[in-house]
């Protein structure tokens, strides 16, 4: 069974960006486009996603508390959280420290360096 | 006792950190002089000015039930810092109870600025209090050289200027989101040559918008910097309004996917002195924005008409129209209407620079719209011809 990567983000460009760089790796990508979407997902489907990437900006909650949500509930706590953010202020940051969040990626970033930090995460 | 002003500021700032909900600045009189934007929401403000505009007392919008807004202030003039608890009235019987720490920080009875109120909400739990939200006021407060060498009283209308420019971060997502995909997509057609056709062609195209888009978002920046500084010249000259609605509309039509933009002219020619890109320009922003709010099987109408004494253009469409309570708001700069599911795209810059252009130009702008049913811009122009 392939393995499975939630991806919360509202721009189509960066869902296709990493959608089809994640499915070159034989990985699922399932897209939500709001905070409230991703939540409804994990806690509607009974398998969950190996990795949880979202986006800061997002129209309705942000991922920043997207994250402290999903890290709050123990049933889930445990999956990698990555948040992408294209706002790279300290305030950010320790932000999505506090919420729990396992990586903190700022956009742009390199698709190489996207890549390994998901294959570490999965191996 | 004699303070420093610009030290007593910061050491409250650094010492409060980013431990509050709400900061409110106030004249020795209780007059809300600064404040940062959880007050404009508290208070449904339409503009953000309005608080300012009205010169609103703190008694006008807390209550205490301990001891009055007077009793604070009076007791704030004796001491440097007080604290306790105060009530945001929603409404008649609607309150929000907060904690406040109030400082003094300057004696001077002329200045703008004396006392400092910070809140926090009593009730209120770590996860609803929204991290992002506090942010761009305590940057820009901590903004450090050009403060410290300024009095306050100089400072307070660009500090203020800045206080309303809560842009950093969407601006920030503006460049940096297109500025991902150019590269990400560049990266990935890179690293496999032998792509198929159709997907190497997709991947162009949104690096190609996506360039765009970013040269788009930086163009915004600067006209609005320029228009809000009055530093604008236009160059205007004798043009003729059909040629111009007829470019626009060919720049858009492409664009238009199973959307109906139709256009409309007089026959006869309507001639005004404008500046040809500048007003382009206007009226290019008016109909990108009607197709970024027109669902599918809608459609847009661009039409001119002409009387003796005004020429008028609407630009009309079917799409999901302004909320009654954020229409006022709609030129202001920065300003987005929240619309969850559809893409956070845009500074929200393109409706704010189409009102200085026309307004700089001496005509008029208006809009009528209907929540889900679609609006209408409407540009007025004397016709003096």
């Amino acid at each position: 069974m392939k393995k499975e990567i939630l991806l919360v983000e509202d721009e189509k460009a960066i869902q296709l960006l990493i959608s089809y760089n994640l499915e070159k790796l034989k990985y699922k990508t399932i897209i939500k486009e709001t905070a409230e979407e991703g939540l409804e997902f994990l806690e509607m489907n009974e398998s969950l996603p190996q990795i949880i990437i979202t986006d800061v900006l997002l129209p309705g909650m942000n991922g920043i508390n997207f994250c402290k949500l999903v890290k709050s509930n123990p049933s889930m706590s445990h999956i990698p959280v990555i948040i992408l953010s294209s706002v790279d202020f300290d305030f950010y940051r320790e932000g999505a420290e506090k919420a729990g969040a396992d990586y903190f990626l700022t956009k742009p970033f390199r698709i190489k360096d996207f890549i390994n930090l998901i294959q570490n995460l999965l191996s | 006792m004699n303070y420093s002003k610009k030290n007593n500021f910061f050491e409250i700032l650094n010492n409060e950190g980013k431990n509050f909900d709400m900061i409110i600045v106030t004249d020795s009189g209780g007059v809300i002089k600064l404040y940062n934007n959880v007050l404009s929401q508290l208070c449904n403000s339409a503009n953000k000015d309005e608080i300012l505009l009205q010169e609103i007392n703190l008694n006008q919008l807390f209550k205490s039930d301990e001891q009055t807004i007077n009793d604070i202030i009076n007791e704030l003039h004796k001491s440097n810092i007080i604290e306790g608890k105060l009530d945001f009235a929603l409404s008649y019987n609607q309150r929000i109870p907060l904690d406040y720490k109030a400082y003094k920080i300057s004696e001077d009875l002329e200045s703008q600025f004396n006392f400092i109120f910070i809140f926090k909400f009593s009730e209120i739990s770590d996860i609803e209090r929204d991290p992002l939200e506090q942010e761009p006021f305590l940057r820009r407060l901590n903004k450090s050289d050009e403060i410290t060498n300024n009095d306050y009283s100089v400072l307070s209308l660009d500090e203020l200027e800045r206080l309303k420019e809560d842009f950093l971060s969407n601006v920030s997502h503006e460049l940096r989101t297109p500025l991902a995909s150019i590269i990400g997509f560049t990266e990935t057609l890179k690293s496999d040559p032998n792509l198929p056709k159709d997907i190497l062609l997709e991947f162009l195209d949104i690096i190609l918008n996506e360039g765009k888009r970013l040269a788009a978002t930086i163009n915004d920046l600067l006209d609005v910097s320029q228009l809000y500084k009055g530093q604008l010249t236009l160059q205007k000259k004798v043009i003729e309004i059909q040629s111009i609605l007829k470019g626009v509309y060919e720049r858009y039509k492409p664009l238009a996917n199973n959307i109906n933009l139709a256009i409309s002219l007089p026959e006869k020619p309507c001639f005004i002195l404008a500046d040809d890109s500048k007003f382009t320009q206007a009226i290019g922003n008016l109909v990108s924005n009607a197709l970024k709010f027109t669902p599918e099987g809608g459609s847009i109408d661009i039409i001119l008409k002409s009387s003796n004494k005004y020429f008028t253009i609407e630009i009309k469409d079917t799409g999901l129209g302004i909320p009654k309570n954020e229409i006022d708001k709609i030129f202001d700069r920065f300003y987005k209407i929240n619309r969850p599911g559809l893409e956070t795209r845009g500074v929200g810059l393109g409706l704010a620079i189409t009102k200085k252009i026309i307004e700089q130009h001496n005509f008029q702008i208006e809009v009528e719209s209907e929540e889900n049913k679609g609006s209408i811009f409407r540009i007025i122009i004397p016709n003096k011809s």
